[in-house]
């Protein structure tokens, strides 16, 4: 820290041992102060010591930390000049031992320095030497100044090399500086209101300095796995040897998974619960239906902005849904033989379903939500429509879609933003269905053989990385299962799933970061992979060696897996959004939200005719009036139309007005207050589950009535 | 005839959320005024703050439903006169839901937040020395790791009788009864770090 001048002058002063050690380690380093550091130890010199080395620059010492002169203790000049002590200490010396030492500096050293009449000390370029006291002070202030690689503080002081004759800078590096030393600021400046009024004065300052390290690690490992297996028997039923019997009936089978998986996601009704409904259409029913999503209650939806500056963000998220379903439907056979007299044979129906909705990453919002289910068990000859203003909002933004592709936006150049996203979906989706064999064969008198429809449906929507703001969205499925000639608006022809925005302001492929002056690594991969088998088999109806038989009929078989993937994606509805599933059972002539033919009258009604408009009887209950009931209420509606007219249906409204009927039943109420979103989706399930037990009964009613109806079911 | 329904139901619900706490230090001001000539003058500020956070969450459910509805076999044979045979229907329904949610949040804001400091020199002496030092050390690292598995094993099989009218003077019909099996299932999982 301090040259040495030449010569030592040892000045002997009361110390504790504590600093007598201290003053031994700053002696260590140099072997011109070994003997002094013994005469220490061993007390040679009493009671403690402060050395003014004057010999050759240390290799290490304490820097002084005060920029003030150094205290001076009374001149006490030595005639002996002591060996060289490695540094020297700016505690003052309250007792100071008079001594005479050299008048001018010593050691290699010396020749830089020269007497300053003015002031009567002996200056170098760095350092000032006392003749009286013999010590040395730095002439630079001694700063120090935090290191964040390090984490100590450095100042640097000046070490005479005597090879080079040249006082050369040299980095001290201690845990904390002294007390009252003064520091130099970081370039990270905090924020803060500084006011300095003298600016020209340089001995005053403010400093606000602050170094900020802040690391979040965030991982996740998800997974959810479904293993579904299903299998739903119908036994055999015979009918032989009889002199007179009935039918061989066998009954059906129904193997239905429904599946909702959310990681990460949310489906974000606030304010209520999705209107739900199931429409089963039984028999023939003509005309035209509306839905009409417009009388749904609205809620505004509000979105949080983090902002982080200055920060490490590593995020590595891996997700991974596996869903595994095997579904197997199988009736059993059906068979008559032998009889003089019997009824037919026929074997029941088999329906393997599978509806499996994965959201990873995403989240809705919505103002209000329905989810609606339209299954179409007979012959429906008419559209489903929504209504016209609707539709064209709907049309609109379809047709003129805003799509932005919108980078990361950093304010510095000093931000590091790595993103990678691995997106996997595997659908791996088998539908088989089968109807079995129908046999008529060495009967004297018989009926026909007829064999079941076997049809497989598969509807399939992915979504990835989207962004949807709109004020609504609607995803339509088509289940097709039965038979179907139409088609969806806005969707290319042979389209049985689509997705329907209104309003739609943004719709961005990439997510934004927000980020400051941070540096983030976020890795996520994701996947889903999608096993899923549907198999249906209807059992084989046999009608042989009778005298006299009815029909061989086999069951229809339909497997059908409807899936919706929407990954890394959110859609922010102010207004609402729907899902509608519409499974064609039996035969659908007509569209969605395209007005055709199909239904229309041959010749159009009269404004008077518009009074035999038969409200369909899916209505919502009006958003908040009453408080309502918890959760929302699945309403499940047979329509059955045996009139000649056509019928026009409305879901989701209210028909009002002089010209027809109220709204025939309340079927979907929702409550505002409704909290808890997880009964949402059970209640979401709870309707496909009672969807599919309100399709069962309805097949054993027409398997009972069917029966009832044979004239072979009536004996004696 | 015989009907057998049966109706599992599991509810699996676990949240985990952690918090942790962290002093949050106030703004800081230092003001010197009025000095003498000559004098010295120092204010130092020292903020050091360190915070250390790990978070190890391991979130497993398992749902093993496994169900089996059968309904007997009926038969109606070598009767003079006899009805029908009707083997009855059997039903498995299940229904799972698991809402699994972890969240890793901090009570107010992390250390370090030291506010906005506020310094002033003024009425300083000649040759006076006045230094205010506002510094501040923050170490803040906070990891989360966080482990979710759901499970959902079912295994449903529905089988009905067989229903069979044999050697029967007058007889019936055989009528066997439907199978049917229905699940659902729903699984919400999220990870709030």
């Amino acid at each position: 820290m301090r040259p040495p001048p030449s010569g030592r002058t040892l000045v002997g002063q009361k110390k504790g041992n504590r600093h007598m050690r201290n003053i031994l380690l700053r002696l260590s380093a140099f072997s011109t102060s070994v003997v002094v550091a013994v005469a220490l130890l061993t007390g040679m010199y009493q009671p403690a010591l402060v050395l003014a080395d004057t010999g050759t620059a240390p290799a290490t010492t304490t820097p002084t930390p005060d920029p003030s002169p150094a205290p001076t203790p009374t001149p006490a000049p030595t005639a002996t000049p002591a060996p060289a002590p490695a540094t020297t200490s700016p505690t003052p010396t309250p007792t100071p031992v008079p001594t005479k030492g050299p008048n001018k500096p010593t050691g290699a050293s010396a020749n830089t320095y020269t007497y300053n009449s003015a002031t009567g000390m002996w200056e170098s370029q760095h350092y000032i030497w006392d003749p009286i006291t013999g010590q040395t002070t730095p002439k630079d202030p001694v700063a120090y100044s935090y290191n964040p690689t390090t984490g100590m503080w450095d100042t640097t002081q000046y070490i005479f090399n005597a090879a080079t004759n040249k006082y050369e800078p040299n980095i001290i590096s201690v845990i904390s500086p002294p007390l009252g030393a003064a520091l130099v600021s970081n370039p990270t400046l905090l924020g803060g209101n500084l006011l300095l009024p003298n600016p020209g004065d340089q001995a005053s300052s403010i400093k606000n300095s602050g170094y900020s390290s802040s690391i979040f690690n965030s991982f996740y490992n998800a997974t959810i796995s479904n293993n579904i297996d299903s299998t739903a028997t119908s036994g055999d039923a015979t009918v032989k040897n009889n002199t007179t019997a009935g039918n061989a009936i066998t009954g059906s089978t129904q193997a239905i998974a429904n599946v909702l998986n959310l990681m990460n996601s949310s489906w974000g009704i606030a304010a209520s619960n999705p209107i739900m409904f199931v429409a089963n259409i039984l028999g023939n029913v003509i005309g035209d239906m509306f839905l009409d999503p417009g009388s749904l209650g609205q809620q505004s939806s509000s979105v949080n902005n983090n902002q982080n500056n200055n920060v490490q963000v590593n995020s590595a998220s891996n997700g991974l849904i596996n869903n595994n379903i095997d579904l197997n439907a199988n009736s059993g056979n059906a068979n008559v033989s032998g009889n003089t007299k019997a009824g037919n044979a026929t074997s029941g129906d088999s329906i393997a379903m599978a509806n499996v909705v994965n959201l990873m990453n995403t989240s809705i919002g919505a103002g209000q939500s329905f989810i609606g289910m339209i299954n179409i068990l007979g012959n429906l000859n008419g559209d489903i429509l929504l209504p016209q203003g609707t539709l064209n909002s709907l049309l609109a933004s379809n047709n003129q879609p805003t799509v932005q592709l919108t980078l990361p936006q950093n304010s510095t150049t000093n931000n590091t933003v790595a993103l990678t996203d691995n997106q996997i979906i595997n659908n791996q989706l088998s539908a088989n269905a089968q109807s079995g064999q129908a046999s008529v064969a060495n009967n004297t008198t018989a009926g026909n053989a007829t064999t079941g429809n076997a049809t497989t449906s598969i509807t399939l929507l992915n979504l990835t990385g989207r962004q949807v703001t709109g004020k609504d969205a609607l995803l339509v499925f088509v289940n097709v299962l039965g038979s179907w000639v139409g088609m969806i608006v806005n969707a290319p022809v042979g389209s049985t799933a689509s997705a329907l925005g209104g309003g739609v302001s943004q719709n961005n492929f990439v997510p934004t970061y927000g980020v400051n002056n941070s540096t983030v690594n976020a890795t996520n991969n994701s996947a889903i992979n999608n096993n899923i088998s549907a198999n249906a088999t209807t059992g084989n109806a046999t009608v042989t060696n009778n005298t006299n038989a009815g029909n061989a009929t086999t069951g229809n078989a339909s497997a059908s897996i409807n899936l919706l993937n929407v990954t890394n994606s959110s859609f922010s509805l102010s207004d609402w959004f729907g899902v509608l599933f519409i499974n064609v059972f039996g035969n659908w002539h007509g569209s969605f939200g395209v007005n055709t033919d199909a239904g229309n009258p041959i010749n159009t009604p009269s404004v008077a005719s518009q009074g035999n408009i038969q409200a369909f009887a899916f209505v919502p209950s009006t958003i908040g009036d009453n408080g309502g009931s918890a959760g929302s209420t699945l309403g499940i509606q047979n329509v059955t139309d045996s009139q000649d007219g056509p019928v026009n249906q409305v879901l989701g409204s209210t028909t009002t007005g002089s010209s027809g009927p109220g709204p025939a039943t309340v079927l979907a109420s929702a409550n505002q207050n409704q909290q808890w979103r997880w009964v949402v989706i059970l209640g979401l399930f709870a309707s496909t589950v009672l969807a599919g037990f309100e399709l069962q009964r309805m097949r054993q009613e027409q398997d009972m009535a069917a029966a009832i109806a044979s004239p072979e079911h009536h004996f004696s | 005839m015989k009907k057998y329904f049966l109706r599992y139901a599991v509810l699996a619900t676990v949240t985990g959320l952690t918090l942790g706490t962290a002093a949050v230090a106030g703004a800081s001001s230092g003001t010197i005024g009025t000095t003498g000539p000559d004098s010295y003058n120092k204010i130092i500020e020292s903020a050091n703050s360190s915070l250390l956070l790990n978070n190890n969450n391991n979130l497993n459910a398992t749902n093993n439903n496994s169900q089996h509805a059968y309904s007997g076999d009926a038969e109606s044979e070598h009767n003079t006169t006899a009805g029908g045979a009707a083997a009855g229907a059997a039903s498995n329904g299940n229904t799972f839901a698991a809402n699994i949610s972890v969240k890793n949040a901090l009570a107010g804001n992390l250390p370090g937040d030291f506010g906005s400091n506020s310094g002033t020199i003024n009425n300083t002496g000649p040759d006076s020395h006045n230094v205010i030092v506002f510094k501040s050390n923050v170490s803040n690292v906070v990891t989360n790791n966080n482990n979710l598995n759901v499970t959902n094993n079912n295994s449903q099989h529905a089988s009905s009788g067989d229903a069979e009218v044999e050697g029967n003077t007058t007889g019936g019909s055989a009528t066997t009864g439907a199978a049917t099996n229905t699940s659902s299932s729903s699984i919400t999982m999220s990870v709030t770090n």
